[in-house]
Order: C-alpha cells, then structure tokens, then sequence
C-alpha cells in the first residue's frame, strides 16, 4: 500500500470511523440477524478502501449507510437468503427514509460520552505510547528505552490499546441494540436517545 | 503459521493464533505496518495475508484507520492542554441576504418581541477559533472532526470545560456554527439548494456563515427560521412552535406554508410562535385516506378556500410578476391548494381553470380574465 492508500485511509479515519457506530446500530435494526454485521461492516471498509479518489464525496456518512447497505444486500443475495418479503421490506423502507441523508446529527451530552468513553477505553499505556511516538516523535527504539520496556512491548501496548478501543465500540452498539429492537419506520440516521 | 501469527508471536502477544478473530489479527497488521519494521519478508507476510480472505482486508483497512484516528485524537488531546493564544473570535459577516419581505406588524397571534441582550460569546469558540483557523493540516481537520462531534477538547481528558453549563459546540460542514443547550438535538441536511436544520428537541444557537445561494433554515416544530450571515437561536415550544431571538443580523420567521407572510426579527428581537397543530388534511381523489401528508417546505403558498383575488395578493407580495384579476367575479371565486409561492404562473393557469377565465400576459403582468 503506498501514497493514494495512504490518502484514502487518511479520508476514512477523518470521515469515516466517527459514523461507525451510527451505522452499526442502523444495521442492527433494519437488518437485525438477517446479516453477520462484522462482515458487512469489513467489505464496506474493504469497498472504500478501494476507491481511487474521495474528492468527489460530499456526504460521507451517507456514503458509509449506502455502500453498507450494498453490501449487506449483496451478502444476503449470494447466502441465497432468498427471502423476498424481508428483502422488499428492508429496501421499502430505505425508501420510506427518503433522502438526503443528514449530514450529522447531534445530541448535546450523548455524543460527548461515546468520544469520552472512546479516549476513557484507550489505556493508558497505548496512550503514552502514542503521545512519545506521535507527539513527542521518538523513535521505536527511543520509545522503548523511555517507558523501560523492549520494543515488542510498545507495539503490544498498541495492538492491545487498538483492540481494546474496537472492541468497546462493537460492544457498547451491542447493548444499546437491546434497547433497540422493534424501530421499524423509525428514522434510522438519527444518532441520539430515542425519546420514548 | 498465519503471518499475523508470526508477527503477534514476535510481539509476544500471548493470546495469536488462526483462532484470534479476523478484527484481532488485523489489529496486530495495522500496528506492524505503522509501527514496526516492515522489511520485504514482513510485507510478503501481509499480503499473503490480505489475498488469503476479503474480510482480512476490510478489517486491515477498519483496523489502520481506528489506529490513525485514535492518533490523532492524542495528538489533538495534547494540543488542547498546550498554551492558548489571546482569544480571537471567528468573524462572521452580519449583514444578510434575505429576499425582501414585508414587514408585517405584530398581530393577536402573535406575542409582541421582545428586547434581549446577546449572550455571551462561548469561550470555547474563541479559545479555539484562531488555532483552528489559523492551524495547518491534520491538525486543523482533526479539531474540526472533533468539534463537529461536538466534544470540548479540554473535557475529553477530564478537566472541566471551557464553557459554562452544558453547551456543545458543533462546526457544520458550510462553516457555521451551531451551539446546543442541555437535551438538543439537531438533524442537519446540507444540500445544493439550501441548508436545512431540523431542530428536534431544547434549543440551538446558530452563527451562520453566508452563503448567498444556500439559504440557512432551521426549523422547529412547524417554525422556520431564515437566514444567512447572522446569529441567532432557536428554541422548541411545544409539538409544533417555536422561539427565535435574534443577536446579530435579521432572519424571518414564518409558520409552516405562509413563507409569504414572514415577519422579519433583527438583532435584539424575540418572537414565539405556535401554529398549533395542522388541520387534517382530507383524502384526495385516488389518493389513501389518512396519509399523512409530506412535510411542507419553505416555498409554499398554502390556500384554504380563499378567493383568488386575495390569493394574488398573497403572490403579489412576494413575486415581482404581478398577478392581475381583470374580473371580479374571477376574484369571488374560492381556490384550495399548495402553490409554490415562487412561481405565480403555475397559480394563475390553476386559478383560471377554476374560475372558468383565461390567462393572458400584458406589460409584464400576469392577467386573468373571464372567458
């Protein structure tokens, strides 16, 4: 991978990794177990990875929910879930939802705590890490010697920080499914406390 | 041994092997290819890896990417606890380019505005306003991310924001600003035409950045509120009312289909309305009975069985082709519709129809006379 990947991957961590969960929970409900969401959420990254250029994408976040939503279609076809009913009713109510997407939607304290709760799952040792490797712009060895530990250590003290922040993100969607379920109509791209 | 086997091996991370799940290895091959050595064997590795499953590459691409993002938000983290230069608020342009409207004086429905002294500018924003303008790069697009997600930087880490109460300051793609009170909730919906801002719930500023072509609306319940280059905030009364005062510039303030007799608010003002809930609307032919009907936009005339000579005057006010009734007694005649309230000829060729006239042009103006 070299400087157009690096581009593109700039793009999706800016664009695309905040709208993550917001689309998770929406595949969750319009989908529910019809889907494995791990893998449709791995083939969209994969898909939009594999754009030459982003320039022309106005509305990222939508662009996530529809290519999601291709492939979560497309994954479904080639099971041969041939299950017309659930597929005519799943594509209805997209179009029920209409469009434009909303650019972004807000709830004042909500949001605030998934991003806190994002950076509070970070331990500390990644973070350290990080801020020498990044901030600081030590080397590995330089790094390594800082925090008295080998060098493998301070890529396992990442790899366990990266894990660590992923997961949180899927589990945190997880519970918030079981609230969740039955949302049918309900307009799915907005993120936020749904008011009973 | 899978590659990522080997690399987590070499890590010393206990727990790799092909049983670690594909989210798991891809974690180990983002944090080798950012942060390890990754000679000729190691990139051999990685590909193999990549080619061997197309879910190995999407969540190699998931994994780089939360990897970059939590970097940058450190990075941005640390940033925020740096020194803050003198406090420079962003300028916005307060003059406005609303369409005319008539001024239309307050009436029984409406409460009388009253005078308000602007808020206090949000020490967040001028604390952050100069690095973010003046800031480079990824730095610059990171806080703005973060921003958008409406986090204060300082209170990711557990210091007491800048701001008091429960503000939140989100920047919008155009480059406004919106601010939301405790419980408020936006959907905003940025498109070619116009800058749509529902607002769901508590109350909302908005410093809005001009762009003559995209009007900035936010609505409130069945309120709107128009502007462009001002600063205002708009606040949720009930299912379908609203409030507006307006700090700097002057926006319009309209509830739901009578744009066309918008009052004007300028800086200091306040007005509230509640249009109360909207009338049923009635099943029309081949239509389903009790559909609810789509929501009305900004540009609508709404007729509820009016004569057509007060509906011309209706379009009159607000179009600079004037509709002229060359008979009366196409003036009695009573019409029902939604109109755009922008296109009077669509009105008159509907209005002749119904009064059994027909439509001629003449100096300018749009006549209907009786056949």
């Amino acid at each position: 991978m070299g400087e157009e990947c690096d581009k593109v991957t700039a793009w999706i961590a800016r664009e695309i990794v905040p709208h993550e969960a917001a689309v998770r929970r929406w595949m969750a409900r319009r989908w529910g177990h019809a889907v494995d969401i791990e893998d449709v959420i791995q083939e969209a990254y994969c898909r939009l990875a594999g754009l030459a250029s982003v320039d022309h994408i106005d509305n990222p976040a939508g662009y996530f929910h529809r290519t999601a939503h291709a492939v979560a279609s497309d994954l479904m076809r080639r099971a041969g879930i041939i299950n017309f009913t659930l597929m005519t009713q799943i594509e209805w109510s997209v179009v029920m939802d209409g469009e434009p997407l909303p650019d972004r939607v807000v709830e004042a304290g909500q949001e605030l705590e998934r991003v806190r709760g994002l950076m509070s799952a970070l331990p500390d040792a990644c973070r350290r890490v990080i801020e020498l490797r990044r901030v600081e712009g030590l080397s590995r060895r330089e790094t390594a010697e800082r925090l008295g530990v080998s060098e493998n250590d301070v890529k396992n003290h990442l790899v366990r920080g990266l894990q660590k922040v992923m997961k949180t993100l899927a589990e945190q969607d997880a519970r918030m499914d079981g609230d969740d379920r039955g949302g049918a109509g309900r307009k799915a791209e907005r993120i936020g406390k749904h008011r009973p | 041994m899978t590659g990522a086997a080997r690399a987590g091996r070499r890590n010393g991370l206990a727990s790799t092997g092909p049983n670690d799940s594909i989210e798991d290895q891809a974690a180990i091959w983002a944090v080798e290819a950012a942060h390890g050595d990754m000679t000729p064997g190691n990139r051999a590795d990685l590909e193999r890896w990549l080619e061997a499953d197309r879910r190995h590459r999407g969540a190699y691409v998931r994994a780089c990417a939360w990897l970059r993002a939590a970097e940058e938000a450190v990075m941005d983290a640390h940033a925020a606890r740096g020194p803050v230069p003198a406090g420079v608020t962003p300028g916005l342009a307060s003059d406005n380019d609303n369409d005319r409207a008539d001024r239309k004086q307050a009436d029984g429905r409406w409460q009388r505005p009253a005078l308000l002294s602007a808020p206090p500018a949000s020490r967040f924003l001028r604390r952050w306003g100069r690095r973010i303008a003046a800031g480079g790069g990824a730095l610059a697009a990171s806080l703005a991310v973060l921003m958008a997600l409406g986090v204060p930087l300082p209170s990711l880490f557990g210091t007491p924001p800048a701001v008091e109460g429960a503000e939140q300051v989100v920047r919008l793609r155009d480059g406004s600003v919106a601010r939301l009170g405790p419980d408020a909730r936006i959907e905003v919906a940025l498109s070619d035409g116009v800058r749509s801002i529902t607002l769901l719930n508590g109350a909302a500023t908005f410093e809005v950045a001009r762009d003559k072509a995209r009007p900035f609306v936010v609505r409130s319940g069945d309120v709107y509120a128009q502007a462009t280059g001002t600063v205002y905030s708009v606040s949720r009364v009930g299912d379908t009312g609203g409030t507006v005062k307006v700090m700097e510039g002057s926006v319009l303030v309209w509830p739901r289909d009578e744009r066309d007799q918008a009052v004007r608010l300028v800086a200091g003002g306040t007005v509230t309305l509640d249009p109360g809930p909207s009338p049923l609307p009635a099943a029309g032919p081949g239509g389903q009975p009790g559909r609810r009907s789509p929501p009305p936009d900004m540009a609508r005339i709404s007729l509820d069985n009016v004569p057509i000579a007060q509906a011309a005057l209706r379009f009159n006010r607000v179009n600079s082709t004037k509709i002229v009734i060359a008979d009366p007694a196409i003036g009695d005649v009573r019409i029902i519709g939604h109109y755009k309230s922008n296109d009077p000829e669509q009105f008159a060729q509907a209005a002749a129809i119904i009064s059994g006239g027909y439509v001629e042009h003449s100096n300018g103006e749009i006549v209907i006379r009786m056949k």
